[in-house]
């Protein structure tokens, strides 16, 4: 166990990064809606699911994703990337190529909000402009 | 800084303006922001390695953008993130024609 702990240790300060080791490049990010059964679309991969569903997304890019379900205003809300905790391994152990190699391949970053939770609303009138309207809005 | 523009595929695709455009910019959420439409997005983020990074240029760089993809007008949001100082955000792009009304 010594040994593992400090060969992650060395690896973190001279060949890679903490977080590339830790946390990787990509992350599993739960993707629902209120109610369930729309269509996610996830740019900028432009790939598909339905919801409920989960995605394997890059960490090293932000994210967007549009909803459509019909009888529902299409909706779309964002995933922004912002600094993962275990860049702070590269710093304690004073490994400055490790953050190098975190920050470009993506390992430094986490993806948030996670899951992505959205309620779509149930489509009124539409406006004069042919715009979706939801029930009750003015 | 890291700026990464997301376009979207059903949104149209006006016409690119020239660089230092007149782009407006409005407050997310905001009545005249609803009735625009959405055309695209753009994320600011740190490399952590950032240094030219202030609100200021941020905002800046957004308009720029905002100008090559066509939009007339921007939402700006700033992201938390504790571990940077850079300014960080998300913003939409819009096409408005807000030409000759007040937003």
């Amino acid at each position: 166990m010594k040994v593992t702990t400090l060969g992650a240790a060395l690896a973190c300060a001279v060949t890679t990064g903490c977080a590339s080791i830790v946390n990787g490049t990509t992350q599993e990010v739960q993707i629902r809606t209120t109610p369930p059964g729309a269509r996610a679309l996830i740019l900028p991969e432009g790939e598909t699911i339905e919801t409920p569903g989960e995605v394997t997304l890059r960490r090293k890019l932000a994210h967007t994703i549009q909803f459509d379900l019909e009888g529902y205003c299409p909706a779309t809300t964002y995933l922004d990337r912002v600094t993962s905790g275990w860049i702070n391994g590269n710093i304690l152990l004073g490994g400055l190529i490790g953050t190098a190699v975190d920050a470009a391949n993506g390992a430094a970053y986490r993806l948030t909000p996670d899951p992505v939770d959205v309620e779509l609303q149930t489509a009124g009138a539409p406006s004069a402009d042919g715009r979706c309207r939801p029930i009750g809005a003015q | 800084m890291d700026l990464q523009v997301i376009r979207y595929p059903s949104a149209p695709d006006p016409a690119p303006k020239g660089i230092g455009c007149d782009i407006v910019l409005l407050r997310e959420g905001s009545p005249t922001a609803k009735r625009c439409q959405a055309i695209g997005d753009v994320f600011v983020g740190d490399t952590g390695w950032s240094i030219s990074c202030a609100k200021d240029r941020v905002v800046r760089d957004i308009k720029n953008e905002a100008c090559r993809s066509g939009a007339d007008t921007i939402t700006v949001r700033r992201l938390s993130d504790w571990q940077s100082s850079c300014y960080q955000a998300r913003a939409q792009l819009l096409v408005c024609n807000l030409e000759g009304s007040k937003p």
